[in-house]
């Protein structure tokens, strides 16, 4: 009786672990299944799988061109972002004055929604690229800024104590002490602030790149080839998680300590 | 311990200076009043076990000799200057968490060394750190860090950190009080066998709660009360460093001032109630 309940409530041991592959594959059949099975009135707009994925296999030269292209645009301003963000944050977190005096600025301006620079920021700049890393870096910055001061204004007092103890001078304080014990939440910002960036990447494409992913998507789309949009919206998703992925990666790695 | 003996007993006080001075000091937290005119000097070189129940101001009490708090009222000298905040002159050992977690165990002790000592090439700096760390019982452990390590462990790197830093008082927040009673032991053995060979002259101030081990350990046990926390005796400890672990606390003089320090707290409690100060939550009251 005991075991049979047992069984009921957890999956057999060969499916444990598998449950989000399963998912997967659960959708993909739906998307099969919905694309030869039903009776649709416009088919050119819901490709089958195996329409799709040749036309991934066709397009990948011109997406793998456009990753390119995108990631000259997020790589700089998420670097940027990141840098000044966490260097700015700490200095504001652990400084009373200049948090008194940036504090008032910067909750006003961070909620302002980053997309709404767009269109001013390509008038503005040289060139499209520059724009557009201009955009990702105001998007980024926020949720990176944000996270450090607070990290920075919330280090454990037996940190400071030891630093105390330890003779540390402010600057020494702010690279020993605040910086790694505001790590946890620079990366918590970190991500925030890349899913952001591919946001705004895609966005800032569909007003004036002429490659990218977000370009990519959108040309297609123009040209009612669904196909190849649907092909880019997927591609798009893989890229935008590996690059999550590996930041998950690196954080494991630097915040090796934190248990 | 061949020779060297603990400065403890026939130790001129009129000829060593005074380490530390604590001459009316109050301390509170918002309103409440923790500690309430605290006077107290501690000689060049002495041991002083500070012993008292938990909630007497003991932490407090080594927080203002380290400079990490302010009292409201008096003041503190270290060698005749005024305490105005934490020095590397005077080293602190927390019960728990005086190691950077983010840093392994050698470079805990070179952050010291660093300061100690400026001007040291790294290679030498982290020779250092290896010393101190084989003189707390930690070789080849220097590329572990904190989390990897056990409490016991923890403490002797921090204890390893505080002789590095080179500081001439050393104060000691229950030290071993998070350790199971075999490290425990082992700590308080380590850390009389380094003052006795290692640290002439150094200064100690260590606090407890618990009698056996300040009796043990310290040249002097300074005992304070409650609500609020008062000096309410400062004790002489008479043992030599001549007994071996087991036979001091079987011997007579021992049994007497563990009684006697027991005999406080009761007078202690007492006065409280007399004063009509609340000791117990009402239910609490047998």
């Amino acid at each position: 009786m005991k075991e049979a309940l047992h069984h009921a409530a957890t999956p057999k041991k060969s499916i444990k672990g598998f449950e989000g592959v399963l998912l997967f594959v659960f959708l993909g059949l739906c998307w099969q299944l919905t694309t030869t099975m039903l009776p649709l009135q416009n088919a050119a707009l819901y490709p089958t799988p195996a329409v799709t994925f040749k036309a991934l296999v066709d397009s990948l030269p011109e997406l793998l061109k456009g990753t390119w292209s995108s990631f000259l645009i997020l790589i700089p301003g998420y670097i940027i972002a990141v840098i000044l963000g966490a260097v700015w944050g700490i200095v504001v977190g652990s400084v009373k004055w200049i948090h008194r005096a940036f504090d008032p600025f910067a909750k006003v301006a961070a909620p302002i929604p980053p997309t709404v620079y767009i269109p001013y920021a390509i008038a503005l700049m040289p060139t499209f690229r520059v724009s557009a890393i201009l955009v990702v870096f105001i998007g980024a910055f926020w949720p990176v800024f944000v996270n450090a001061a607070a990290g920075a204004a919330s280090v454990p007092l037996r940190y400071r104590d030891n630093a105390g103890i330890l003779g540390f001078g402010r600057f020494e304080y702010m690279r020993r002490v605040v910086f790694p014990a505001a790590l946890p939440n620079i990366f918590a910002g970190m991500a925030v602030a890349l899913a952001l960036a591919f946001i705004l990447l895609t966005v800032a494409e569909l007003f004036g790149a002429n490659q990218g992913l977000g370009r990519f998507v959108q040309y297609y789309a123009d040209y009612a080839d669904y196909p190849r949009m649907v092909a880019g919206i997927l591609y798009t998703g893989v890229v935008t998680f590996a690059s999550m992925a590996l930041l998950d990666v690196i954080k494991r790695r630097v915040l090796f300590w934190v248990r | 311990m061949s020779g060297t003996e603990r400065p403890s007993n026939g130790y001129d006080k009129k000829d060593s200076g005074r380490a530390l001075s604590v001459e009316h000091v109050s301390f509170a937290y918002d309103a409440e009043l923790v500690l309430k005119d605290i006077n107290l000097t501690v000689a060049e070189g002495e041991f002083i076990a500070v012993l008292g129940p938990s909630g007497c101001g003991k932490t407090s009490l080594l927080r203002l000799l380290a400079g990490l708090e302010k009292p409201v009222d008096g003041k503190i000298l270290h060698q005749g200057n005024p305490v105005t905040g934490p020095s590397i002159k005077r080293g602190v050992v927390f019960q728990d968490y005086s190691l950077f977690p983010w840093l392994n165990l050698q470079d805990n002790l070179t952050i010291a060394i660093n300061k100690a000592r400026k001007g040291l090439g790294r290679a030498e700096r982290n020779k250092i750190a290896e010393e101190y760390l084989d003189l707390v019982g930690l070789q080849g452990m220097a590329s572990k860090h904190p989390y990897e390590v056990s409490g016991g462990m923890r403490q002797r790197a921090a204890i390893a950190r505080s002789l590095a830093l080179g500081s001439p008082v050393l104060l000691m927040d229950e030290p071993f009080g998070a350790l199971d009673p075999v490290n425990r032991v082992r700590l308080q053995d380590l850390l009389l066998q380094l003052c006795r060979s290692h640290s002439t002259g150094r200064t100690i101030v260590f606090v407890t709660h618990d009698v056996e081990e300040a009796l043990y350990l310290g040249d002097r046990v300074v005992v304070l009360g409650t609500t609020p926390g008062r000096v309410i005796a400062d004790i002489n400890v008479p043992f030599d460093g001549q007994y071996q672990r087991h036979d001091l606390f079987q011997s007579k003089e021992f049994r007497q001032l563990e009684e006697k320090i027991s005999a406080l707290y009761h007078d202690d409690i007492e006065r409280q109630l007399e004063a009509g100060s609340v000791v117990f939550g009402e239910g609490e009251l047998i």
